[in-house]
């Protein structure tokens, strides 16, 4: 038995790879099968945890948890209210009444809306200002703050000095783009000159700094009341690397997640084709 | 009055009390809040139920009016009805091994991650096309993909044993810094979008019509 659902999952598996050569029938079966089937999976789990124990079993049942309630009382209406209210979303479908449903859909739009307004303010606001409230002193490891700086000098100086070849040689000149890797390499290396002389009196933490200039310039960047000019405008440059670092880093990201789901769809068809080989003695 | 004031109102006294309840630690008020969760929750799963009558509804006209594509309607229309009968009547449908959890398991799952997968092909060649190292921008966006690619597969340790460590540099510097804006960004502009829909500013989830 365990076989055969192996090998609707496999056989399903491969209708849908089929359409990186075109679009199929084949792909259009696995398609429309997974809508089927995921929205009767979504309802029948919407039901039995929202609607059964919320509305059908005290209404209907007059039961909640298992614990008997008594018909018209308290906890019978204040059951029978989101059940009315749910019936109500329906109305749409009679156009004379379809306005009916907006008195559900403001409760649930107004609820919500509520409901997420402080804790949207605490944690994506109020915590991430204070999580970027670092100190610059004091830091535990300044060997890994001394290589964040080289490697940020080296960074900004390879940016300087692109700018300025492809101002003056053109940027798809290649001895631009070996003079940025030459000049990078040096900057950095003087940098850890310096930052090693440096750490001897105790270092700042560029890991930190780094963080709240970026914080600042994506900031910057992101606010349109002003025009980006002088120090707004040198912010919002600065907003735009970070914000490009950030974009390549989390495509890269992404990336490398949808490859683990392929090795893993990969491998899952690989046993599938060990298991027929089994079967068949091959 | 009936057909706008009424739905604004409810939106605005369902909001404010959502909104205020998060700063009276009462067990009245929590207790309310929790009756109105239950609320919003349950009507979450009636408005599912509408959207898979809208889907059921779609179908159906596709195979009455004998649409060229109506075979998918079947089985679309078909995978709906085994899965509901599969859920409401089999008795213990939660169960590991029921028909419904292993149509989950074997239909559902390996469909949802294959398509999944499937954009692992489509993202390389969207990044061949659009990584072109044209600006500086560009260049540093392409730079960091790379970086970070390489330093989560065993390939980027073997090549350089940096490359790791600068993957977990940039994701803890640049991109934390940056995402930490962002984040910030879009937490205001959900704060602001809640008090407009609140205090009944922002009016288009009502929809056209009186």
């Amino acid at each position: 038995m365990t076989f055969i659902w192996t090998t609707i999952g496999a056989l399903l598996t491969l209708s849908i790879y089929s359409f990186l050569y075109k679009d199929n029938p084949f792909y259009k079966f696995a398609e429309h099968l997974v809508v089927g089937v995921s929205a009767g999976y979504y309802l029948v789990i919407y039901y039995f945890n929202y609607i059964h124990p919320n509305v059908f079993s005290p209404v209907f049942l007059l039961e909640i948890g298992g614990e008997p309630i008594g018909f018209g009382s308290f906890l019978w209406w204040m059951a029978l209210i989101p059940g009315l209210l749910g019936v109500l979303l329906y109305a749409r479908f009679f156009p004379k009444i379809a306005w009916v449903g907006r008195w559900a859909l403001g409760i649930y739009v107004g609820g919500y809306a509520g409901l997420g307004l402080s804790p949207v303010m605490q944690a994506r606001v109020i915590e991430q200002l204070r999580a970027n409230a670092l100190s610059i002193a004091g830091v535990e490891d300044p060997f890994a703050a001394m290589t964040n700086l080289a490697l940020a000098v080296g960074i900004f100086a390879a940016m300087i000095y692109l700018l300025i070849a492809k101002r003056n040689l053109g940027a798809k000149n290649p001895l631009a783009k070996v003079g940025v890797l030459v000049v990078s390499a040096v900057v950095a290396y003087g940098g850890w000159l310096v930052l090693s002389l440096i750490s001897s009196a105790g270092v700042v933490s560029l890991t930190n700094i780094l963080l709240v200039i970026g914080l600042l310039g994506t900031l910057s960047y992101f606010f349109f009341s002003m025009k980006h000019k002088g120090i707004l405008g040198g912010l919002a440059r600065v907003g735009i690397v970070f914000l490009m670092v950030g974009f390549g880093a989390s495509f890269g990201y992404t990336v490398m997640s949808r490859i683990s789901l392929l090795i893993g769809r990969v491998g899952f068809l690989i046993d599938w084709v060990g298991q027929i080989r089994g079967i068949f003695g091959a | 009055m009936m057909r706008r004031q009424i739905p604004l109102a409810l939106c605005f006294i369902f909001g404010v009390f959502m909104t205020i309840q998060y700063f009276i630690p009462h067990h009245t008020i929590a207790d309310m809040q929790e009756r109105v969760l239950m609320w919003l929750q349950t009507l979450l799963a009636f408005a599912f139920l509408l959207g898979t009558v809208s889907l059921i509804k779609l179908h159906y006209h596709k195979i009455r009016n004998r649409a060229d594509d109506r075979g998918y309607s079947f089985v679309a229309l078909t995978g709906l009805v085994t899965m509901m009968a599969l859920g409401f009547f089999h008795p213990q449908h939660n169960l590991p091994g029921s028909p419904f959890s292993l149509m989950f398991l074997n239909v559902q799952v390996p469909i949802e991650a294959t398509m999944f997968s499937l954009l692992a092909f489509y993202i390389a060649s969207a990044a061949f096309r659009a990584f072109r190292a044209r600006t500086l921008e560009a260049t540093l966006l392409l730079v960091a993909a790379c970086i970070v690619m390489l330093g989560r597969v065993p390939i980027g340790d073997m090549i350089h044993e940096g490359i790791p460590q600068a993957t977990r540099w940039i994701l803890e510097v640049p991109n934390l810094a940056s995402k930490r804006g962002v984040m910030i960004g879009v937490g205001l502009g959900m704060m602001a979008t809640s008090l407009k829909i609140i205090l009944g500013i922002e009016r288009a989830w009502m929809g056209g019509g009186d």
